[in-house]
């Protein structure tokens, strides 16, 4: 190391001098310094990266290939959620045309409701791996019904699910769901 | 004839290159973190289960806030100002190299073709002030898209991220997951937190 020797001169008259320091500071709490300050900056950089989660839409352009994917989806193999407005949430098995008011049973957005009920269906499904979930969020539901909806369809492993417009008969019965009482 | 006496060190370390090695990578991490620009739109995303962490580079968000406004920005510096760039060519804005650098310094753009200028001539005070209309998205006038289209042409391999409020209605989300369909424009990603 790299010291500077200070030569006692020996002093005049015997005089006690103060002691020198020798050049060399002491570097311990400026490496502290250093280090707290590397760590908050790590610390910040990594924590502060919000998630996020893939969606991929279905091609509409063809219409065609679609039809005919239609045709094989059988009922049991599907079940429709449809989100309604403060956070209501219905499910039902039905078939699109001909869904009334009493189709929609009501559920809740927590494990025992939804997440319950798309497992229970895939479980009966006809062929489980052609299981599909068609999420209909309507105009008063939020995006955080459709991130909780899309959320669930990861917790329960469902690679098929697509997400739908309301048809005008779902759309009438789900208002005359709505009008009813809570059950 | 006195023994030779081992010198004593006193317990005390050279900190000195110790010091050093904490600063040179104190300085190298800030020097590679990019700095979190201030946000022009306060969102709180929903949360999800999701492990996906966001990318810093090649992605292009779109902000909704709970009243159904449109923001527009990128993270990447470099993205960025390929995108002003041909955010500027196609839309014909004609925006100066001064106002360019402002567009540059703003996280996110919550302002429309027609005043967008004006709005990157406020000082930036006033800027932060100013009461954003949102980049217009509706059935007649879609200069979102255009937005998007832009980013998508300037980077190719860019993704699109769509950050929602809680409260975000789902009609302001459905009319943009529609025209993005109308482009082509099937996969995207959703900002979400844990």
């Amino acid at each position: 190391m790299a010291e500077v020797v200070v030569k006692d001169s020996g002093g005049k008259g015997g005089k006690v001098r103060s002691k020198k320091g020798g050049g060399k500071p002491d570097m311990t709490p400026m490496v502290d310094l250093g280090f707290l300050l590397l760590t908050f900056f790590i610390f910040t950089t990594t924590f502060s990266k919000p998630n996020m989660m893939k969606l991929n839409m279905p091609d509409k352009s063809d219409e065609d290939v679609k039809d005919q994917e239609k045709q094989d989806i059988k009922l049991s193999n599907t079940i429709t959620i449809v989100m309604g407005k403060e956070n209501r949430i219905f499910w039902y098995q039905e078939a699109l045309s001909d869904v009334v008011a009493d189709d929609f049973k009501e559920t809740d957005y927590s494990a025992n409701g939804i997440r319950a009920e798309i497992n229970k269906k895939r479980a009966a499904a006809l062929d489980t791996s052609i299981f599909t979930v068609v999420i209909k969020p309507s105009d008063e539901a939020t995006f955080e019904n459709t991130v909780d909806i899309l959320d669930e369809m990861e917790i329960t492993g469902n690679k098929r699910f697509a997400i739908v417009d309301l048809m005008p008969q779902e759309k009438t019965a789900l208002e005359e769901k709505l009008a009813k009482p809570k059950e | 004839m006195a023994a030779v006496k081992p010198k004593r060190h006193s317990p005390s370390l050279d900190m000195t290159a110790m010091c050093d090695v904490a600063f040179l990578l104190l300085t190298f991490f800030i020097m590679t973190s990019t700095f979190r620009s201030e946000e022009t739109v306060q969102i709180n995303t929903p949360s999800s289960v999701s492990k996906l962490k966001v990318e810093e580079t090649g992605i292009g968000t779109v902000s909704i806030t709970p009243e159904g406004k449109y923001y527009f920005g990128v993270t990447d510096p470099v993205e960025k100002r390929r995108f002003v760039n041909a955010l500027d060519e196609n839309l014909k804005l004609g925006l100066s190299a001064s106002e360019k650098a402002v567009f540059n310094k703003v996280a996110e753009v919550g302002v429309g073709k027609d005043k967008l200028r004006s709005y990157l001539s406020l000082s930036e005070g006033d800027r932060m002030k100013a009461v954003l209309p949102g980049i217009p998205l509706d059935s007649t006038n879609t200069e979102l898209i255009d937005w998007i289209r832009a980013y998508a042409q300037a980077n190719p391999s860019g993704q699109l991220a769509i950050r929602g409020d809680v409260k975000t209605q789902y009609p302001a989300v459905k009319i943009l997951f529609d025209e993005l369909a109308k482009i082509k424009f099937y996969k995207f990603r959703l900002i979400t937190k844990e």
